[in-house]
């Protein structure tokens, strides 16, 4: 099998990248957080977490 | 511009209107019991988490001060939970006194568990002194300082860690005492790093 080069100057910009696009994507989660009700973003963050944690690990 | 509906006094956060999710019903019912016996914090992931942040986690960390936790321990089994990795409650208290961890879960599961260590490091010692109760609609639990964790977060330093810190700046910067920040960055010598907090 032929071995193809990967541009790891490449790759380690795309990681660069995707940090910075994640923390964007904090400020606008926190932005959302704050313009509805708690109750609003607690059941989308709830939705979330219920479905990695079921009732029957609690 | 807006502000998350949250009201803070001077040890005080009320938080009303939060959907209770699985990993919050966890906390709060062991919680329950260990408060019957000693004096605790929740430090760490689960603060993010409770104030919002998108994601989940495999464990929860509490600090409590140092005492005889064998009587927790039997009423925990008693309750249908289990230490992960202790094969008795002597084996527990053993790995606490050690300054190590039990990790507390429903009986035969592994996550989420509650990770119990004593009160050793001076950070703990100041989290649980100054701890802040957070109270949402019945359930009350007390938290380590806002300001405390940010700064702890930055020092822990992976991106998982500094998404947090982001987080819990992002929801608190209006609220905050910026001065105690600044305080316990120098402690933790991260004051330099503080900037990855604004955009």
């Amino acid at each position: 099998m032929a071995i193809e080069m990967i541009d790891i100057k490449e790759l380690r910009k795309q990681i660069r990248q995707n940090k910075k696009e994640r923390m964007k994507f904090i400020d606008i989660w926190c932005e959302y957080m704050k313009k509805v009700s708690n109750k609003e973003w607690s059941s989308q963050q709830a939705e979330l977490i219920n479905s990695q944690i079921k009732e029957d690990m609690i | 511009m807006f502000v998350l509906d949250i009201e803070i006094k001077k040890n005080e956060i009320i938080l009303n209107e939060k959907e209770i999710n699985n990993l919050d019903k966890f906390v709060i019912s062991l919680i329950k019991i260990l408060e019957k016996y000693t004096s605790y914090v929740i430090v760490s992931g689960y603060l993010a988490i409770f104030f919002g942040r998108t994601r989940a986690t495999e464990d929860v960390d509490v600090i409590v001060k140092k005492c005889d936790l064998t009587k927790f321990i039997k009423e925990i089994e008693k309750r249908q939970y289990w230490v992960v990795n202790a094969t008795d409650v002597k084996g527990s208290m053993c790995l606490l006194e050690k300054n190590l961890s039990i990790r507390i879960a429903r009986k035969n599961k592994f996550v989420p568990n509650l990770e119990i260590k004593f009160a050793k490091t001076e950070i703990d010692k100041i989290a649980l002194k100054n701890r802040i109760k957070v109270i949402f609609d019945k359930n009350s639990l007390y938290f380590s300082p806002i300001e405390l964790q940010i700064a702890y977060k930055i020092f822990l330093g992976s991106d998982k860690d500094k998404e947090d810190a982001r987080h819990l700046y992002n929801i608190f910067s209006e609220k905050i005492d910026k001065k105690k920040l600044e305080n316990f960055s120098k402690m933790l010598k991260v004051d330099k790093k503080l900037s990855l907090l604004w955009r």
